[in-house]
């Protein structure tokens, strides 16, 4: 199969790493405007660098081309690539607007052509087998899901924006949140059957720097209550909590589950039956017990070398070749980036007005 | 007029100290946008005396701005932390929008501060300014990558521009303020010291001396497209450096490993890494244990003969004073 990657950021790495542990996968090509990105990325893995993305298409004829740029531009390469008759794999955020996921929609319709988003969160061991588990029914029907996000400002990629008020984060309608809130988002959404679900969200600035510009509007805590027919949600993005992390608590009629992002672990917390304080005791051998479960898991994987930072990435990308090649079916449909899409738009519009709303009432 | 990037650094803020002293009058300071005039008072920088302009490398008009009237820059600037694209997007493209702008401003200097680990110093025992430049760059790590790409393209302005570009090279820059236990001595594994190589002598150089060669180089008449390597004289070993700070700060919980286990090491690592697809980081690389630890001898000549410079605090005062520096800071 052979996978090229527009946009050589730092994500990019990640990508091609992951891509080319699997057989029978040739990366062809990597682009970037840029052509030290570009450089960068192809002389580490001796590819071939472009800075034309048309050029690109028409030498190396790509199966999948894999989008990595910043999310404002996801939309117009998307829709070349499509026109040009490559599958598509795109980074988060899928696109910036609901329109622009809408149209992508129809055009891989029309050109009956598959568009996977990277959720890959979602693929990781740990959330894989807290769905098996509800899939068996073990968790009973979930009746709703917290997600959680934490964000060091401070780390690499914070940093970065913090110090650049030019940077293409503070350009999304929802800024830094809109960049990653889909991590959280990605975790519930399994569990919602609803198309349009209410949302109801508020936007914080707690940090203090006054830049005079627009970092100042930046959202450094987002809190969303995402309400469907037969289940809940609460998504939360965090700048300020530590240590920095993500989490989904999946709470069903019969048992709860956490997957922890970070250690990609996964606890299954059934309760305990017990009487009096005997019942505290057990509930605490329980935890013990899943607690020594995951920590065996992850010796075992570390002595096997599996433990790696992105295999919900690699996962991903497996499933979506194999349905590309016709051997799976795809592992997120375009339908589900889309409802997303939808969602994240009704958030952050709902941030904005609740900020409005406290700045009035403020003022007044 | 002078324009100084990263002149709120550590070396960047002795140069402009420096370049007062030396009588001149007007100092620009190129910094990233929000940055206040605290900032100078941190620095110890006199802030009646310097011009803030706050741009990113990113904005072209505001650098043509910011070299108007410009005579010489000095490129201090540099990412040092991040991924190789990080490193790349920071230095490299910010250097090149720069170099753009310096053309069209017509500056009669710019002083590029570069590294020495640049250089692909592989079965080489002396370092001097005719050692090539690195022919693997993408072994190295994102800071040794970035800074060889902008070495490369420094030499390519001077080459199809005519851009008056001198390159200054400083080795390891030390002085009170920067940990003196840097990776070509060793690294903390929790609170254990595993102690590198330890014959392998340091090129250090005090961040006043570094400083001063700096602004020599953007003064010095007829040495564009020129490089220099600017390290102390009688420069240390590994294990001497240790001594010092283990008598002077602090006894270590330290384990040395010798060169030629660190070869082993090495190679370990390299199999192990290629065999399992990358589960553990090449942190010990052979060719950059090699390049890091293996004991070469290290020539600053053509510095002192070109620039007219000479280290003026010694490698003695200079190790007591960081130390001392260290051990207080400790202490309060």
């Amino acid at each position: 199969m052979k996978i090229a990657v527009v946009g050589c950021g730092q994500i990019a790495d990640a990508h091609v790493m992951e891509a080319l542990k699997i057989p029978n996968v040739e990366i062809v090509g990597v682009c970037d405007q840029n052509e030290h990105m570009a450089d960068q990325l192809a002389c580490r893995f001796d590819l071939k660098p472009f800075t034309e993305l048309d050029v690109m298409l028409a030498h190396t004829r790509p199966d999948v081309v894999h989008v990595t740029t910043p999310p404002l531009s996801h939309y117009a390469i998307a829709k070349l690539i499509l026109e040009h008759g490559s599958h598509l794999y795109i980074e988060k955020p899928f696109t910036t607007y609901l329109w622009e996921a809408e149209q992508l929609g129809e055009l891989a319709l029309k050109k009956n052509l598959l568009v996977c988003v990277g959720h890959n969160q979602v693929f990781e061991d740990g959330f894989l087998r807290l769905m098996g588990l509800y899939e068996k029914g073990q968790l009973g029907e979930v009746v709703h899901v917290d997600g959680v996000m934490g964000y060091n400002l401070d780390g690499p990629f914070g940093s970065i924006i913090m110090s650049d008020p030019n940077h293409w984060v503070h350009r999304m309608p929802g800024g830094l949140a809109q960049n990653n809130i889909s991590h959280p988002l990605s975790f519930i959404l399994p569990f919602l059957s609803d198309e349009t679900p209410r949302v109801r969200a508020i936007g914080l600035r707690r940090h203090q720097t006054a830049f005079g510009d627009i970092r100042d509007h930046l959202f450094d805590e987002v809190r969303a209550m995402i309400i469907g027919t037969h289940c809940t949600a609460n998504v939360v993005f965090s700048c300020n909590v530590n240590p920095t992390q993500t989490y989904a608590i999946v709470h069903g009629t019969k048992a709860h589950a956490l997957f922890h992002g970070e250690s990609k672990t996964l606890r299954f917390v059934r309760g305990a039956t017990h009487p009096g304080p005997f019942r505290r005791l057990q509930w605490a051998r329980n935890d013990k017990r899943e607690a020594q479960r995951e920590y065996r898991r992850q010796l075992v994987g570390f002595l096997r070398a599996e433990l790696f930072f992105f295999q919900g990435m690699n996962n991903l990308f497996r499933r979506f070749y194999g349905a590309v090649c016709g051997k799976n079916e795809e592992p997120i449909p375009i339908s589900e980036a889309i409802r997303a899409t939808r969602i994240m738009e009704n958030l952050f519009k709902d941030c904005e007005a609740s900020m409005e709303t406290t700045e009035q009432g403020v003022s007044s | 007029m002078i324009l100084v990037t990263g002149g709120l650094g550590f070396l960047g803020r002795r140069l402009v100290r420096q370049l007062l002293a030396s009588g001149e009058e007007d100092i620009r300071l190129l910094v990233r946008p929000g940055t206040c005039h605290t900032r100078l008072e941190e620095a110890q920088l006199d802030a009646n005396r310097i011009e803030l302009f706050p741009a990113s490398f990113q904005q072209a008009e505001a650098l043509n701005v910011a070299l108007k009237d410009v005579d010489v820059v000095y490129h201090l600037a540099a990412s040092r932390v991040g991924t190789h694209a990080v490193q790349v997007a920071n230095t490299l493209i910010g250097t090149e929008n720069l170099f753009s702008s310096a053309l069209h401003a017509q500056v009669r200097r710019i002083v590029l501060v570069s590294s020495f680990s640049v250089m692909g110093v592989q079965n080489i025992k002396i370092i001097d300014e005719s050692v090539p430049l690195e022919p693997k760059p993408q072994w190295r790590e994102p800071y040794a990558f970035a800074k060889l790409r902008q070495e490369e393209l420094a030499r390519k302005y001077i080459r199809e521009h005519q851009l008056p570009i001198v390159i200054v090279r400083p080795g390891v820059i030390y002085g009170p303020g920067v940990p003196l236990l840097t990776s070509r001595i060793g690294i903390w594994l929790g609170r254990t010291f595993f102690h590198l190589g330890g014959r392998n002598v340091v090129p250090l150089t005090h961040v006043e001396n570094c400083a001063e060669a700096c602004m020599r180089a953007g003064q010095v008449e007829g040495i564009e497209g020129e490089t220099f390597h600017i390290c102390d004289d009688q420069l240390p070993t590994a294990r001497q450096i240790l001594r010092q700070y283990q008598k002077r700060v602090e006894r270590l919980r330290c384990i040395k490993i010798p060169y030629w286990l660190l070869q082993i090491i090495g190679q370990l690592n390299e199999l192990y890494s290629n065999k399992t697809q990358g589960h553990l980081p090449l942190v010990f690389r052979p060719y950059m244990v090699d390049s890091m630890w293996k004991s070469r001898a290290y020539r600053n000549c053509k510095a002192k003969q070109k620039l007219g410079w000479t280290p003026r605090v010694s490698i003695e005062a200079g190790i007591r004073e960081t130390l001392e520096f260290i051990a207080s800071s400790r202490h309060s």
